[in-house]
């Protein structure tokens, strides 16, 4: 309770001074405890959002949940929304996958979540998470003063090995039907392991240009460590981390109709993966 | 002494959670009167004087008997101190400092107390995490 009042003050003192508070990353992730883990064994993970002091388990509630599917070698996917504990003690569920392979864990939420933000901080958000179009919508319509509306959703996915790999596995890098979507090329638990790590972005089933595709050390989350802009064909390439944990994120707007009671709709779209041994 | 003694007494109060809000915003409130009482030209009689000090007093004993434990008063009280340089300051004629500090106290308290009234994410909070 008191956390909150006493950043208040401080940001009430900080602003007297005229100092700037720091834009943070807005992420929505899937997080398994272990992302290598052994078959038929219960593998729980939690709902992620946030970066750095501010990262904490995600309080989204299950009616804005539309799909939570694990998607395995038989490219079968699996409903796992029964198996959401949301707000579980340690966890925000278990799985318990038997068949051997890598287990694209995808979620999409509604897009009832709603933002609003003053015109500085809304526009220094836009300009971090490289909403270009969007700034160039509210310079050209001179709303560059004025606060910003979102309406956004959710769209996360998660690799989770299940056993040793073993032969190729078509599902990581297979499109699944998401808004806004991180599509590897290759599948980074391959083995030997690519030493590069292309992706491609979809947005609403097309290559997107010009989004901002971000790489961030989930132990070290306060700020991304590659940052690339998709090319004209919708890629990016990064380099194939050695160990740890790791989130590709990518966030793409569209101006709503004027009938809207929002200025934008916005997704964000992520894709969590992680080596043993970190 | 008047301040110490409502502090105290109004930190022993218990007082339901669901009146942190109205606390803080009381408080800030009582911290902005305070400092542009400063500002007064004409000196306030004894009466007013001692009603302000009963106000603050209640306002942080109110706090912590909130959101705080009562050690948080050991902490508090002592920045009661920070008068005996104010009055060493307005008696040598250097009242203006006094009163540059107590306008930037001002604006800190009004800002503290309608930050949480802002429709929109205030700066200390972070966003889209829904």
């Amino acid at each position: 309770m008191i956390d909150w009042r006493l950043r208040a003050a401080l940001a009430a003192v900080a602003m007297t001074f005229f100092v700037i508070l720091p834009v943070q990353g807005h992420d929505f992730w899937v997080q398994p405890a272990d992302y290598w883990v052994t078959p038929g064994v219960d593998a729980s993970f939690t709902l992620q959002v946030g970066h750095g002091p501010f990262r904490q388990r995600s309080l989204i509630p299950l009616s804005r949940i539309l799909r939570f599917e694990g998607i395995g070698p038989q490219d079968i996917g699996v409903d796992l929304r029964p198996r959401l504990q949301l707000g579980g003690r340690t966890s925000d569920g278990v799985t318990d996958f038997r068949e051997p392979g890598t287990y694209v864990l995808v979620l999409q939420t509604d897009t009832r979540a709603y933002s609003l933000l003053p015109a500085i901080r809304f526009n220094d958000y836009l300009r971090y998470e490289g909403l270009t179009p969007a700034l160039d919508y509210r310079e050209r319509t001179h709303r560059m003063a004025m606060d910003g509306s979102e309406k956004y959703s959710r769209q996360a996915k998660a690799l989770l090995q299940v056993g040793k790999p073993s032969g190729p596995q078509p599902q990581v890098t297979k499109p699944l039907g998401l808004v806004l979507e991180i599509v590897p090329d290759v599948d980074p638990y391959a083995t030997p392991r690519p030493r590069t790590l292309p992706v491609h972005v979809l947005y609403r089933g097309r290559r997107l240009a010009g989004a901002l595709v971000m790489l961030t050390n989930l132990e070290h989350d306060a700020n991304p460590v590659e940052v690339h802009l998709t090319d004209r064909n919708g890629e990016a390439e990064f380099a194939t981390p050695p160990s740890g944990e790791w989130l590709l994120n990518v966030i793409w707007t569209e101006v709503t109709p004027a009938s809207s009671d929002t200025d934008f709709e916005t997704t964000f779209s992520s894709l969590s993966f992680g080596f043993p041994g970190h | 002494m008047t301040v110490v003694v409502a502090a105290v007494a109004a930190a022993w109060v218990r007082l339901p959670v669901g009146w942190t809000d109205a606390v803080f915003l009381g408080c800030w409130s009582s911290t902005a009167l305070n400092s542009a009482r400063v500002h007064l030209v004409r000196s306030s009689g004894r009466k007013a004087t001692v009603l302000l000090c009963v106000n603050t007093g209640i306002w942080a004993g109110a706090v912590i008997s909130v959101a705080g434990r009562k050690a948080d008063l050991l902490v508090a009280l002592p920045c009661m101190v920070t008068l005996l340089p104010a009055s060493w300051a307005v008696r040598r004629g250097g009242s203006i400092a006094v009163k540059v500090v107590s306008s930037w106290l001002l604006a800190v308290a009004i800002l503290a107390a309608t930050l949480q009234f802002l429709p929109v994410t205030p700066g200390y909070l972070p966003d889209h995490m829904d």
